[in-house]
């Protein structure tokens, strides 16, 4: 079924399979303009799902070498030995990456933050007023899309966030 | 100035000084803090000034005024240009030691950590740079956004503004597989290559260093607390907190799953279960099939169990082979055996009842797995159809030139399709539109021509209105007139008036004819007067030349000609006199005209000619006249100068008062002189209705009622009517007289002498409670009412006293409006009507009424006017019985009706 892989010059294919790992783990999965000259979109697509599955299912299976040799026999041997050498190499960083898909488990979950400090120098109703806001974005994955949530808090405010957070981080250390 | 306050301390405190920190502004400072912290101040500045002086004040007077001299020339000699001695320190104004102090610190030597070493290393460099950075930006004002150039574009702009995102990077390490490490030396890109977006390199580098510092910590303080107290070393420690958080992990999952009895036929929890229940493959990964939570938990409830029965089994088999004990053990063997086969069969019992619970699960498996298996059909189909749109969409691609120019074709066609059935549609619509309109236009020309028709209804009505108002008015008129008629005596007929008027124009004619007549006679006279003089005058001339000649030779022609000279004289005089004498007659002519009026005017108003024809009277009175001549002589100014007389010539033109004494003669004179015969009208009116009228009071000085204000008005009216030439108002002190006046809208004149008569105790009482209070007043009041005086007030008698001046001015002036009230209207009418005493108190002045007095000779004439606005009745009448023994009925019997 990885068939279609043959069609990429040898010499690109470790490459080709390291930047489908980079894309499991979270960053870039290669483009279709890098290798338009090799596939068709349709052959483009194909591959690049059996790839991805066949890494998922080589880590998340946790098969052993044979087993892994064995989907991959009727490639040629030089792109069998570049795959069980990206295999080998990146086994690790995948089954991360699967670990942390599976922890996100829950329906939302945090993927990022950020946050800036303003001084709010005056309203509409204190000409005067001199106090800290905290502008704290959260990124919130929410059934496969990323939700923007951007809250503003005082002082106060803040601190009730931070105590409930820590109150959170002492339950998960218990569990530990 | 507490910003100043606050960094002069700051700085005094770095100089040494202990301020403390209750002390907020140089206000608060002490003299003992303020002489110290100069001298600590001099101190560093200058040491060599500083050095003798103590930084304590000492207790002794004249010690402390020595330290504070020394420190104030101190500071001078550093320079400080103000007013500075003893009494800055000792006696300090707020302002002079904030100056002195300011001044000292200011003299400090700079802060050395301004330009000192900074911070050395890789972290100095970041805030040095980060520094360097803010300050450019703040040292830069805003730009627009047009307006900036690319230095401002770079700071300002939004080109340097990403969210702080971040993304996993992979960092090369040492260790694992030789295989990622031919990966770290070979394919891995660099680190800034890594994330999607350059942008996003810092934040995850950050994030990455963060997370590996934070584990690295939190490795470190466990080791350390917990870890070495296990006494393993770090690899086995891990490895059993990993088993123990498993299984505390399970423990918790099988805890909140619901108990099931039976294990699934597998025999170990495998990741690839877990992948497939967590959606191995499926990009995304957040949501999770449904149904799958139940799956989850059998495995992960029951992994346990099968091993168990096994162990089981293994003991039962164990337990199994028989011993080969002795003979005498054969017994108990057996009875083992049986035991052992009870309790295989106790047990094979309970497999048995745990196989039947198996397959009851399996079924349920079963049914639950369909049920899977229809949703993955449902699945697949909905999948299928989005292939085949798929392979559809891919089997257009090749041939897209193709495909697009078939697809343009199609669009083609439907749009000339939608032309054309815009087209057809325009065709309709044109027609529709043009019927729509024209209907439109009659709806709205029907809509006109019914308006017009309304307005002309109206119109119509209108007149009807009008004619029949008209018809009525005349209907009215006639009957009028008819009652007229019908009253008119019968007898006189039309044809007297008709014959006398016509003897009128007749006359008239005659009259004219004479006149014309004897114009032309005069004329005639005039001429022949002209051409006498004229002959005179040319026989004058003519003789005189003649004469003048022979004059100076003849005695005699002198002497006649002086005598000429005399008759030229005498006849001019002549002429002059005969002149004089047409001018007397005239005279005289005009004086009995004059008389004539007199008589007409005056004569005509007496009572002796009572019911006479102005001629008649005429004749007569001159008839008298001449008899008046004959008994009567005129007063002459030699003979009778010592008599008492006064003449009056041409009715007030010029007065001669001869011999005039005394009181009455001279009043007489005043009254006179005072008097005139111009014709004019004195209007009398009381004010409008007062509240206390209302109650039926007497007196007080109330203001009007309601009616009282509408009578104003009506007065106002009825006065603008009169049209009265230079109408004087004359109105009392009181508030009811003056609000009556205002309504005119005239100048007014207040007199205090046209005040009500003052009733004393009895003011602002009704009759009622002056006969409660006083009837033995109330019944003398009644006895004589004209002399009668209320207790502390007054009586008619004085009233007229006091109105004498207001009646000296009325006969004075012309056309007068008077305002005032009941008792004083009784007066001023009671002397122009010349009434008695008796009857003045009980004369009848209504409220709302005016009366117009015309002076007359021998009198006035009086005209009621009634101005049509209701008002209560004033007027109590003399009751019958005026004894001061009367009853109340009898004294209240009269009173008129009030409120």
């Amino acid at each position: 079924m990885l068939r279609l892989l043959e069609k990429l010059p040898p010499g690109q294919a470790l490459e080709f399979l390291h930047k489908i790992v980079d894309g499991i783990c979270g960053r870039a999965y290669p483009r279709y303009q890098d290798y338009g000259s090799a596939w068709s979109l349709t052959e483009w697509m194909e591959v690049l799902e059996e790839t991805v599955a066949y890494f998922k299912t080589a880590v998340g299976r946790n098969m052993s070498d044979e087993e892994v040799a064995e989907q991959v026999t009727e490639l040629n041997s030089n792109y069998q030995e570049a795959i069980t050498k990206c295999l080998k190499g990146r086994k690790e960083e995948i089954r991360n990456a699967l670990v942390e898909r599976v922890n996100a488990i829950s329906s939302t979950q945090l993927q990022d933050f950020d946050w800036q400090l303003k001084l709010a120098l005056s309203s509409d109703k204190i000409s005067m007023l001199q106090m800290p806001l905290l502008n704290l974005d959260l990124d919130v994955r929410e059934n496969g899309e990323i939700k923007p949530i951007s809250i503003e808090m005082n002082k106060e405010e803040l601190q009730n966030l931070i105590n409930a957070l820590e109150a959170a981080n002492k339950v998960v250390l218990q569990l530990k | 100035m507490e910003e100043v306050d606050k960094i002069l301390i700051h700085s005094l405190r770095q100089a040494g000084t202990l301020v403390p920190p209750e002390i907020q502004s140089v206000r608060d400072f002490p003299p003992e803090l303020v002489v110290e912290a100069a001298v600590r101040c001099v101190r560093v500045v200058r040491p060599a000034l500083g050095a003798p002086l103590s930084t304590l004040l000492p207790p002794g007077m004249s010690a402390r005024f020595r330290l504070a001299s020394d420190l104030a020339s101190a500071c001078q000699e550093l320079g400080f240009s103000g007013d500075v001695g003893y009494q800055t320190f000792l006696y300090s104004s707020e302002h002079d030691t904030r100056r002195l102090l300011l001044f000292l610190v200011e003299k400090l030597p700079r802060d050395e950590a301004e330009g000192g070493a900074e911070p050395p290393g890789k972290s100095g460099t970041l805030l040095r740079a980060i520094s360097a950075c803010i300050r450019d930006q703040l040292g830069t004002p805003w730009v627009p956004p047009r307006c900036r150039t690319p230095r401002f574009q770079r700071l300002q702009g939004v080109g340097h503004l990403h969210p702080f995102s971040t993304c996993p990077l992979i960092l090369p390490h040492t260790g694992g597989s030789p295989e990622l490490q031919e990966y770290f030396r070979g394919a891995a890109p660099p680190v800034p290559a890594q994330p999607p977006q350059p942008a996003r390199a810092p934040p995850a580098l950050l994030e990455t260093h963060t997370a590996q510092l934070s584990t690295h910590h939190n490795w470190e303080t466990e080791w350390g607390s917990i870890g070495l107290a296990s006494r393993l070393p770090p690899q086995e420690y891990v490895g059993r907190k990993r088993l123990q958080a498993r299984l505390r992990a399970l423990e918790s999952l099988r805890q909140a799953c619901p108990p099931r009895p039976y294990g699934p036929p597998e025999g170990s929890l495998d990741p690839a279960w877990l992948q497939g229940a967590f959606g191995a493959g499926g990009e995304t990964g957040g949501a999770l099939p449904k149904g799958s939570r139940f799956t989850r938990t059998q495995h992960l409830t029951h992994e346990q169990d099968p091993q168990v029965l096994l162990q089981q089994v293994r003991v039962a088999a164990e337990a199994l082979p028989p011993s080969k004990g002795s003979e005498e053990g054969m017994g108990m063997r057996q009875a083992g055996e049986e035991a052992a086969l009870e309790a295989t069969l106790a047990r094979l019992e309970v497999e048995i009842e745990g196989r039947r619970g198996e397959a009851q699960a399996a079924q349920l498996g079963l049914a639950q797995a369909e049920a899977e298996v229809r949703q993955g059909r449902l699945a697949l189909g909905s999948r299928q159809d989005a292939l085949r749109l798929k392979a559809q969409a891919l089997e257009l691609l090749p041939d897209a030139q193709g495909n697009l120019a078939k697809l343009q074709l199609v669009v083609e066609a439907s749009s000339q399709r939608i032309v054309s059935l815009a087209g057809q549609w325009e065709r309709h619509r044109g027609p529709l539109l043009a019927e729509y309109r024209h209907l439109r236009a009659l709806r709205d020309s029907a809509q006109l021509e019914s308006s017009r028709r309304l307005s002309e209804i109206r119109a119509l009505h209108e007149r009807s209105c009008s004619a029949a108002d008209e018809a009525r008015r005349k209907e009215e008129l006639y009957k009028q007139l008819v009652l007229e008629l019908e009253a008119l005596p019968r007898d006189i007929s039309r044809a007297v008036y008709t014959r006398r008027i016509l003897e009128i124009v007749g006359n008239i004619r005659k009259q004219k004819e004479e006149i014309g007549k004897i114009l032309v006679d005069t004329r005639v006279l005039q001429k022949e007067i002209n051409t006498l003089v004229g002959k005179l005058e040319r026989t004058f001339s003519v003789t005189d030349e003649l004469l003048f000649k022979d004059a100076k030779r003849d005695e005699v022609v002198r002497k006649a000609y002086k005598y000429l000279a005399a008759l030229h004289e005498n006849c001019a005089q002549l002429i002059h006199t005969i002149e004089d004498t047409g001018t007397i007659q005239r005279e005289i002519r005009d004086l009995e005209e004059q008389i004539e009026e007199n008589i007409r005017q005056v004569k005509l108003s007496s009572p002796d000619y009572k019911g006479c024809a102005q001629e008649e009277v005429v004749a007569d009175f001159l008839k008298r006249i001449d008899c008046y001549k004959a008994t009567y002589e005129p007063l002459d100014d030699q003979l009778d100068s010592d008599l008492s007389y006064i003449k009056i010539f041409d009715v007030g033109v010029r007065y001669l008062a001869n011999r005039v004494q005394g009181h009455v003669q001279s009043r007489t004179v005043y009254y006179l002189m005072n008097i005139h015969v111009t014709p004019r009208a004195i209007y009398l009116s009381r004010h409008g209705e007062s509240q206390l009228n209302l109650r039926g009071r007497i007196g007080g000085d109330s203001g009007l009622s309601p009616r009282g204000r509408q009578y104003a008005t009506a007065l106002a009216e009825f006065i603008r009517n009169q049209h009265i030439r230079d109408l004087k108002v004359w109105t009392s002190h009181m508030k009811r007289t003056i609000e009556t006046a205002e309504a005119l809208d005239v100048p007014y004149e207040q007199w205090k002498a046209l005040n009500e008569l003052d009733a004393g105790v009895c003011e602002e009482m009704s009759y009622e409670e002056i006969q409660a209070r006083y009837p033995q007043e109330f019944a003398l009041r009644d006895q004589d009412k004209y002399r009668y005086r209320y207790p502390k007030g007054e009586s008619y008698e004085d009233l007229v006293q006091r109105l004498e001046p207001v009646i000296m001015e009325l006969e004075r002036q012309e056309n007068v409006l008077v305002i005032c009230h009941q008792a004083v209207m009784r007066c001023l009418l009671a002397y122009f009507l010349d009434k008695s005493a008796e009857e003045l108190p009980y004369l009848k002045c209504p409220l709302h009424t005016v009366l117009k007095l015309t002076p007359v000779a021998y009198g006035c004439e009086v005209e009621s006017i009634f101005l049509n606005v209701e008002a209560v009745n004033t007027h109590r009448e003399r009751p019958q019985n005026v004894d001061v023994s009367r009853a109340t009925a009898e004294a209240l019997l009269t009173v008129p009706d009030h409120y």
